[in-house]
């Protein structure tokens, strides 16, 4: 079930609501949205409920393994075991049909390749469940003992099927106390509105601007490749910090203050900001729960000590980063989608951090501030897009790759790209300013002014009628979009 | 204690290449290069230097300087 569609904004989300408020205890509640979240997923997702129910009844067996443990040997095993079992999952429903055709390509062998479609959502849901585990391991957190608990945090609706990554921990006591009232329901609605706002009327139309400029039928042109790449970034940015948004807000109703994933990426100078600000939660993921073990696995201990042993102290400092550096990106890469696209997109990035650290950074200090900060925004535009081009092309990837550079296209430009782009010039120069905290800044200085010139409380109820006025305004401005749009799909909903 | 703030001061030096001098109320804002990267490096580092071993639960929950030296002399302790 897709959040911006009538359906859910109509009849799932009202009558949820409705029952989730009715009743006050805590217990009712906690099972009015376990099942409603079931019956979100399975509305799309018949079968594999039972996978992520099964994922949900073995993680939660290890949590209490781990927590039950004796020994540090035992609770290392326990935990070692969970997340084994959560990976082979991953493995076998999200990566065996590529292992195969990866395998036949390597080795000019005939496997038959297994035909398994990607359960909705399994990126997310298995990470966050590890998640749970190793946190009960590190001792973040105490094994939850209610099954039905656990289930509600892995399988609850609104950060299921994609971002943003919600840790057990972040969690943990508002699956036992939440605090709700008006306010968190209007300030939701609110944040849901926006979040829709920003698939329906920004994503969406993006990516048919894209489309087109892809799919020129006058062939491709170079400047076809950069502006269509162009729109499709922007398309990517509203439709996932959109849904971000919405889970946010959904979250916030039923009284779940959820991390935030978004923080204007592309106002970013650099690349190293950027991965900062874009996806926060799965960039804070790979950091602590991959980053940091490699790094302080023994492996990469042994060969920080023999490299210092032997005199080489600058390898000995950098070495364990840039390796653990790779790993991270290889798999993030990887994480996206099992194709290899996906992969070099992961290497691509994880190769500019690197270079950004060690580097180029130090090159921008010598500069003056000016140019530095010239030639750094400047790379970061044509950084990110090739890196959109990467991610886009999952067939036929490096003969889209050479367009940008004007290899296998029809010219630099033709009519046809001109005309799309003069079409869609409104669009992006909106887009572009949406992007940016313009508004939020804009907001926040007329909140400000209201706060004195009102009193607190009449600024308040302002606030209250101006959320309101614009929750109607999104909906209704949605609705009529939705009606007449076939195009609604999200793009993370296949990772 | 001092002793332990002269060998930290010590491994900052080498991590962060230049003279930098820590005290109880030192955080990762106070020097430019300690982002979430350098942290970890800088761990490992002083883990050599004092030979021993964080749980992951101090790693990512120190907050300044005087936190992390208080862990070191706690497990010294021990």
């Amino acid at each position: 079930m897709v959040f911006s569609s009538p359906f859910f904004v109509y009849i799932f989300l009202p009558l949820l609501l409705l029952l989730y408020y009715v009743g006050k205890s805590s217990t009712w509640r906690r099972g009015i949205l376990l099942v409603f979240s079931l019956f979100f997923y399975a509305w799309g997702e018949p079968v594999y409920l039972f996978l992520m129910l099964f994922s949900a009844l073995i993680n939660y067996i290890f949590g209490l393994l781990v927590g039950a443990g004796k020994t540090p040997a035992a609770r290392k095993a326990a935990v070692a075991g969970g997340v084994i079992l959560n990976l082979a999952m991953l493995g076998v429903f999200k990566y065996a049909g590529f292992a195969v055709e990866s395998i036949n390509a390597v080795l000019g062998l005939s496997i038959p390749v297994p035909a398994i479609v990607l359960p909705l959502g399994i990126s997310f849901y298995t990470f966050q469940a590890m998640t749970y585990v190793i946190d009960v391991y590190r001792e973040n957190c105490a094994p939850q003992k209610s099954f039905p608990r656990l289930l509600l945090f892995i399988t609850f609706f609104p950060q299921l099927v994609a971002g943003p990554i919600v840790r057990y921990t972040d969690i943990e006591d508002q699956l036992e106390y939440r605090r709700v009232s008006a306010k968190e329901i209007n300030d939701g609605l609110y944040r849901f509105a926006i979040g829709m706002g920003k698939k329906v009327v920004f994503a969406n139309t993006c990516a048919l601007a894209a489309e087109n400029l892809f799919a020129s039928t006058a062939g491709p042109t170079v400047l076809s490749s950069w502006a269509g790449v162009l729109f499709y970034a922007l398309q990517v940015y509203f439709d996932f910090s959109g849904y971000s948004d919405m889970a946010i807000g959904l979250g916030h109703m039923f009284g779940f203050t959820f991390p935030e994933n978004f923080d204007h990426p592309y106002i970013s100078k650099n690349v190293t900001e950027y991965w900062r600000r874009w996806h926060m939660t799965l960039g804070g993921w790979f950091r602590d729960y991959l980053f940091y073990p490699v790094m302080r696995s023994k492996l990469v201990t042994k060969l920080t000590r023999s490299l210092k042993k032997s005199g080489h102290k600058t390898a000995a400092k950098n070495l364990p980063t840039i390796i653990a550096l790779t790993v991270v990106w290889f798999s993030t890469g990887l994480w996206h989608g099992a194709s290899w696209n996906y992969v070099l997109w992961g290497v691509y990035y994880g190769a500019w951090l690197i270079l950004e650290k060690f580097i180029l950074d130090k090159a921008y200090k010598r500069l003056p501030d000016m140019l530095s900060t010239i030639i750094q925004r400047v790379s970061f535009v044509f950084i990110t897009l090739f890196g959109y081009a990467i991610f886009y092309n999952e067939k036929n990837l490096f003969t889209k790759l050479g367009h940008y550079f004007g290899i296998g296209t029809t010219g630099f430009t033709n009519v046809y790209s001109e005309s799309m782009i003069y079409e869609n010039g409104l669009l992006l120069i909106v887009s572009l300013i949406a992007c940016t905290p313009i508004a939020a800044f804009i907001m926040g200085k007329i909140r400000a002014k209201l706060n004195v010139s009102l009193g607190e409380e009449k600024a308040y109820t302002v606030d209250r009628v101006f959320k309101t006025v614009v929750i109607i305004a999104l909906f209704a401005l949605c609705t009529v979009r939705l009606a007449g749009d076939s195009y609604n799909p999200f793009i993370y909903f296949k990772f | 204690m001092n002793e332990i703030y002269e060998r930290l001061n010590q491994v900052f030096a080498d991590v962060f290449d230049e003279d930098v001098t820590v005290n109880a109320s030192t955080t990762a804002d106070d020097i430019e290069d300690w982002d979430s990267l350098t942290h970890i490096t800088l761990i490992s580092a002083i883990e050599e230097e004092f030979g021993m071993k964080f749980s992951m639960k101090e790693v990512v929950g120190m907050n300044n300087v005087g936190e992390l030296a208080e862990i070191v002399a706690a497990r010294r302790k021990r």
